[in-house]
């Protein structure tokens, strides 16, 4: 456990929210879109760094034999199962990078994004 | 390739562009004109957008200055990603405002001695683009819908211009796309499996006929002015190409380019509405899994550019903008949709 206070992503999400809350509003045009952007980016990044706290892995190693083996054609478009593995790789990506993109899980819920 | 080489300009945009703009327009257009009301609509260092009023005497006219990057020389063999010049651009607008199209009325095209670099000015027409606007906002329920029906007239009769008449597009079929999108991904140091996943679905199923058309390729919410009649004029000509037309109602449907609406047709309006009417307007029966394709190859597109815009390192070696960084981490949104269009899920 780390000796250093407070954690990281608190520290990013303490940048963030001084961003949102008390400079973005002071801002106009070019500056206010910009600083929005940068919001964004420091919750991706704490919400990266809580992940990789929480749940360290080898997905990204996983990732990459996966991709290799796709490029090079070893493993076949219709390998059963593959679509769901695909999936959660983009579960845990979306996970960090934006959690709204995919709705709740359970298809009977309403509030579930239509079917395509 | 930045616009701003003239350090004059550099150190005073406003009045630099003011007074080239003005010695431009009395030049080409009437001797006696005045600028006023000059405002920059767009930032960065490319494509520049300015409006300003026109005057001369009692009569003013609003109107738009598009400054123009000169398209990048490209190294290497194979197909090219298309992008019109200033000139070409133009010539496209006139063409498709001939063929009762709503697009950009072009008054002049800008040359060498007016000092803007490539370009052209254009009559300003009155809307929005903003994509979340157009969606959500309240003023524009009622063109939202009516907006599927347009976008299907307008794709047809984009799609109906003879190719002949525009020799300067790029003619691209859809092994060509792959192809560039291709190589352009695989000039970065990338390991995705779901990139991989899509390029070799999109290369299982490249259709081998199409009907060679006029592509406007960059057709969708965010590149249309919208008033409260709905679709006004059609921007961003300037990636055309000539190709399968199909692939112009795949981009429209992107769930991307939604921003947040809920209808599948460019977020402002449903599916069927958009095909039904492109299918009237065109005469022809609409190869509805064809559509499917493109959209599907149109996310692949996407999260290549996310790779490309994620990657782009400026002269230090740091990422070249905060905002082109940004957009690397939306790579996951297109391949998610590429998934949800190609597989059904089972989970």
């Amino acid at each position: 456990m780390s000796i250093a206070i407070p954690s990281a992503d608190v520290l990013i999400t303490a940048v963030a929210d001084y961003l949102e809350r008390e400079l973005a509003p002071t801002l106009t045009g070019y500056h206010r879109f910009q600083a929005r952007i940068a919001v964004n980016v420091l919750k991706t990044v704490a919400r990266e760094w809580r992940l990789d706290a929480t749940q360290p892995g080898t997905e990204g190693d996983a990732a990459h034999v996966l991709a290799e083996q796709l490029r090079d054609g070893s493993l076949a478009l219709d390998t059963p199962g593959l679509a769901d593995t695909l999936r959660d790789v983009l579960r845990r990506q979306l996970a960090v990078d934006n959690p709204t993109w995919i709705g709740p899980v359970t298809p009977a819920s309403p509030a579930t994004p239509q079917p395509r | 390739m930045p616009i701003i080489e003239d350090t004059a300009e550099a150190a005073a945009p406003q009045q630099a562009v003011h007074t080239a703009l003005t010695r431009a327009m009395r030049r080409h257009l009437d001797p006696d004109a005045q600028i006023t009301e000059l405002d920059r609509l767009t930032g960065g260092a490319t494509k520049q957008t300015w409006a300003f009023t026109l005057t001369n005497g009692a009569h003013a006219q609003r109107m738009i200055l598009q400054r123009c990057p000169e398209p990048a020389r490209q190294a290497g063999d194979g197909p090219r990603v298309p992008r019109l010049s200033a000139a070409e651009d133009a010539a496209l607008m006139r063409l498709a405002r001939a063929h009762g199209v709503p697009a950009p009325e072009v008054c002049l095209v800008l040359d060498d001695a007016d000092g803007l670099g490539p370009g052209y000015v254009t009559q300003h027409v009155t809307g929005i683009t903003l994509g979340r606007a157009v969606v959500r906002d309240a003023a524009y329920a009622r063109a939202r819908e009516r907006m599927a029906t347009q976008a299907g007239e307008i794709l047809a009769a984009i799609h109906a211009m003879p190719p002949q008449a525009a020799p300067f597009l790029d003619g691209l079929s859809p092994a060509d796309e792959l192809r560039l999108y291709t190589r352009l991904l695989r000039a970065h140091a990338v390991q995705h499996p779901v990139l991989e996943y899509a390029v070799r679905w999109i290369e299982a199923h490249l259709p081998g006929q199409w009907q060679d058309s006029i592509v406007h390729a960059d057709f969708r919410t965010g590149n249309l002015i919208v008033d409260e009649q709905g679709i006004r004029c059609v921007l961003d000509w300037e990636i055309a190409r000539r190709g399968d037309p199909l692939q112009d109602l795949g981009v429209l449907c992107m769930r991307t380019w939604r921003f947040g609406g809920a209808g599948h047709a460019g977020g402002f309006g449903s599916r069927e509405d958009l095909y039904a009417s492109y299918e009237r307007a065109s005469g022809r029966g609409l190869d509805v899994d064809r559509v499917r394709f493109w959209e599907a190859f149109a996310n692949l597109k996407w999260a290549i550019n996310c790779v490309r815009r994620g990657l782009a390192q400026g002269p230090d070696g740091r990422a070249a903008s905060l905002e082109l960084a940004a957009i690397g981490r939306r790579l996951g949104e297109p391949l998610w949709d590429f998934l949800d269009i190609v597989t059904p899920e089972t989970a």
